[in-house]
């Protein structure tokens, strides 16, 4: 069996990770944000997505990529939701929020 | 990422040598960045519409990162259509590593917001205590200069921030020489820090403001003084409170050291914690302030002290006060002298018992003259008792001869009349016939008439007064009567003098009492004879008796619709021997003094309203049952 192992996507997960672990560590003042629960799991469906592609290039390559891809899609959604829950039209908690 | 293309999902140009994947069917990864690029673009205008409101800056950094984020996602999509998959590899590692970085900074951006905010809010809070602290606040620069001064402060001295900031502060105080000397000496370091201390503030409008001062030093990096931070406290208020305390204390002072009476406070040892003037005179202290730690066995002689100490101790022990006990004491100059005392325990804030408090008046006057009296009337029951002696051995041994009298008198009526039997004939015949006549028949009859009349009466008044010094040797057996059944007792027996005199007799229902049943019998047959005897003729006689309980003695009431006692008699009816009509009533004048000394005998009274043509009530209170 032949594993393939990108640098940039090992990169990726890293700081990912990194991120991860901020939003862990101030978890108590993200959650002043206003819908942040969206925020956070559009963050995680990424960080899911970018662990897939480093575990596509150990097995299942296609399935996996395919996961990979519906995570990052199903992610940048829920970034939209909380852009348009946070700065859409008429929102009172967007200036208090930023 | 080995994305492949949403371009795939169309005709992709056969001259691609570096497709991926066969254009075959349906490709889900196509369909999923697609959908990535789609939720790009969105998320984008909904941002843009944003900006162009009010977004804040951090916004605004989110917007241009997603902005490249979605423009790169575009360019690498368009890349993978073109079939340049080589330089897809590069721009997949670019945006791969982009992604992440624009998510840490997102969350970056927002939480160093969210601290800024805390911060501001914090200052903001800050400003806002300081400002609307209960305390004024100043702080000084190394000149004593006034460098930053709270609103409380403001308000305090009705200065604005531009009127101070900048003075010395010594110029707001009302003692301003004193005031620079200690800020300078502070600022100098002679003076250690953190004293609390008064000083008077001059307000704008003039007035004074006592306050407090906390001080503390600012120091500079290198540990020198670089100013005074003060805090000032008003105790106008607090001031008040003392001068009022102040002349409270002043005027119990004044009041207690002016007392006659003794008045004092002693811890639970008995020592003197306060005293006024007056017992500092008994104990020969000279001032009260002499007292002050000192107890009675300092002054007094040791068996007078362990009584006061014993009474002192059992106040505080049994928690109850000695009220009103007369108890001896030695005045300085040897004098035996008696005081009234009253001692109370005396409580803390806490309710605790700490000592007593002692009130005592001089009362050796009184005492000197309750023994004087008692001596008096010790002197006078003695003299009482001689007299009722003298009167009964008088009224007794004073009727023998009187018997001799009436005895005699008439033998010596007998003999003239057998004299003047016997001498009738030769009287007739001699020349002195009339005169021997009238001698014989008017004149001796009567002159011993009246001889007579005067022994019986004086043998009548020696039978009253008998009875009168008798009373005095009756035993009283005081006993619960029933008035009802006494009254009717005295009603029935006066039963024909109440005929005789025309008169009806109403008797109520009465209250019972403790007395000699004998004794109130006669009580009350005195009043209904003394009534009857004194009927006015001219209507027929009513007596009404009654009777009720008040103030927990029985009071009952004869009352007639008589004559009537004219208001210069009525107090003299009581008198032995006082009559009203002598001359028309009999009687010997002693039946209400016989009753008033019955009650005396019984802790009763007797009196009368009266006027005169309408009649009398003759009121008797007795001990209620």
């Amino acid at each position: 069996m032949e594993y393939e192992i990108f640098e940039n996507e090992i990169v990726m997960l890293l700081i990912g990770v990194g991120v991860s672990i901020f939003i862990q560590g101030n978890r108590r003042r993200l959650k002043n944000l206003p819908a942040s629960n969206i925020l956070v799991t559009g963050f995680c469906m990424m960080l899911v997505s970018w662990i897939l592609t480093v575990l596509e290039g150990f097995f299942w390559e296609t399935y996996l990529n395919y996961l990979e891809h519906a995570f990052y899609a199903f992610g940048t959604i829920l970034v939209a939701v909380w852009c348009w829950k946070v700065f859409g039209s008429g929102r009172e908690t967007r200036k208090e929020a930023l | 990422m080995h994305a492949a293309s949403v371009f795939d999902l169309i005709a992709i140009p056969a001259s691609n040598v570096n497709q991926v994947e066969p254009s075959t069917g349906f490709k889900p990864v196509a369909f999923f960045d697609l959908i990535t690029f789609v939720a790009s673009i969105v998320t984008l205008i909904i941002l843009l519409k944003g900006w162009k409101r009010d977004l804040q800056p951090k916004a605004k950094y989110v917007f241009l990162g997603f902005l490249v984020f979605t423009l790169s996602y575009g360019l690498f999509l368009f890349i993978e259509w073109a079939g340049i998959t080589k330089a897809l590899d590069r721009a997949e590692d670019i945006i791969g590593a982009l992604v992440p970085m624009w998510w840490a900074f997102v969350f970056y951006a927002f939480l160093a917001g969210m601290v800024e905010e805390e911060l501001r809010e914090r200052e903001s809070q800050f400003v806002e205590l300081f400002d609307n602290a209960p305390i004024g606040y100043h702080e000084l620069d190394t000149q004593g200069r006034i460098t930053r001064v709270n609103r409380t402060e403001l308000e305090m001295l009705g200065y604005t921030a531009e009127e101070m900031l900048g003075r010395p502060v010594w110029e707001f105080s009302a003692d301003k020489k004193k005031s620079r000397d200690t800020v300078t000496s502070k600022l100098a370091g002679d003076i250690p820090p953190g004293r609390i201390f008064e000083r008077t503030f001059r307000r704008k409008d003039g007035n004074t403001l006592p306050v407090l001062v906390g001080v503390r030093l600012l120091r500079g990096k290198a540990g020198n003084i670089s100013g005074i931070r003060s805090t000032i406290q008003d105790i106008t208020k607090r001031k008040k409170a003392e001068e009022l305390l102040a002349e409270e204390h002043n005027l119990l002072r004044t009041l207690i050291d002016n007392m006659p009476d003794n008045i004092y406070v002693k811890d639970k040892e008995s020592r003197f914690i306060v005293a006024n003037i007056a017992v500092a005179h008994l104990m020969g202290a000279g001032t009260p302030e002499s007292l002050i730690g000192k107890t009675d066995f300092d002054f007094y002689p040791r068996e007078l002290s362990e009584k006061y100490y014993a009474d002192g101790q059992k106040v505080m022990q049994t928690e109850r006060p000695l009220v009103g006990q007369e108890e001896p004491a030695v005045d300085p100059e040897g004098h035996r002298k008696w005081f009234s005392t009253t001692k109370v325990p005396l409580r803390d804030s806490h309710g605790k018992i700490v000592g007593i408090v002692g009130i005592s008046r001089d009362i050796t006057a009184r005492k000197l003259i309750e023994t004087d009296r008692e001596k008096l009337l010790q002197t006078l029951a003695f003299k009482n008792k001689e007299l009722e002696s003298i009167l009964y051995v008088t009224s007794h041994d004073l009727r023998s001869p009187l018997v001799n009298i009436q005895g005699f008198s008439s033998e010596l009526s007998r003999c003239c009349d057998l004299i003047h039997a016997a001498l009738r004939d030769k009287i007739k015949a001699s020349d002195i016939s009339e005169e021997v006549e009238t001698a014989f028949n008017k004149d001796v009859p009567e002159a011993l008439e009246y001889i007579l009349t005067s022994a019986r009466k004086m043998d009548s008044l020696l039978s009253g007064l008998l009875r009168l010094s008798r009373l005095g040797q009756v035993a009283v057996e005081i006993e619960r009567l029933d008035m009802n059944a006494i009254l009717t007792d005295v009603t029935k027996n006066m039963e024909f003098q109440v005929k005789e005199a025309g008169a009806t007799v109403k008797l109520e229902t009465l209250p019972e009492c403790l007395g000699d049943s004998s004794q109130i019998n006669q009580i009350f047959s005195n009043i209904l004879d003394n009534a009857l005897k004194y009927l006015d003729e001219t209507r027929p006689g009513v007596i009404h008796i009654y009777g009720k309980i008040e103030n927990g003695r029985s009071v009952y009431c004869v009352e007639d619709n008589g004559v009537g006692i004219a208001p210069e008699h009525q107090n003299k009816i009581f008198e032995v021997f006082h009559r009203l009509e002598p001359d028309k009533k009999k009687g010997e004048g002693l039946g209400l003094t016989i009753v008033r000394r019955i009650l005396d005998r019984h802790n009763g009274k007797i009196w009368v309203e009266s006027e005169p043509g309408k009649g009398s009530k003759f009121y008797v209170s007795l001990p209620s049952a």
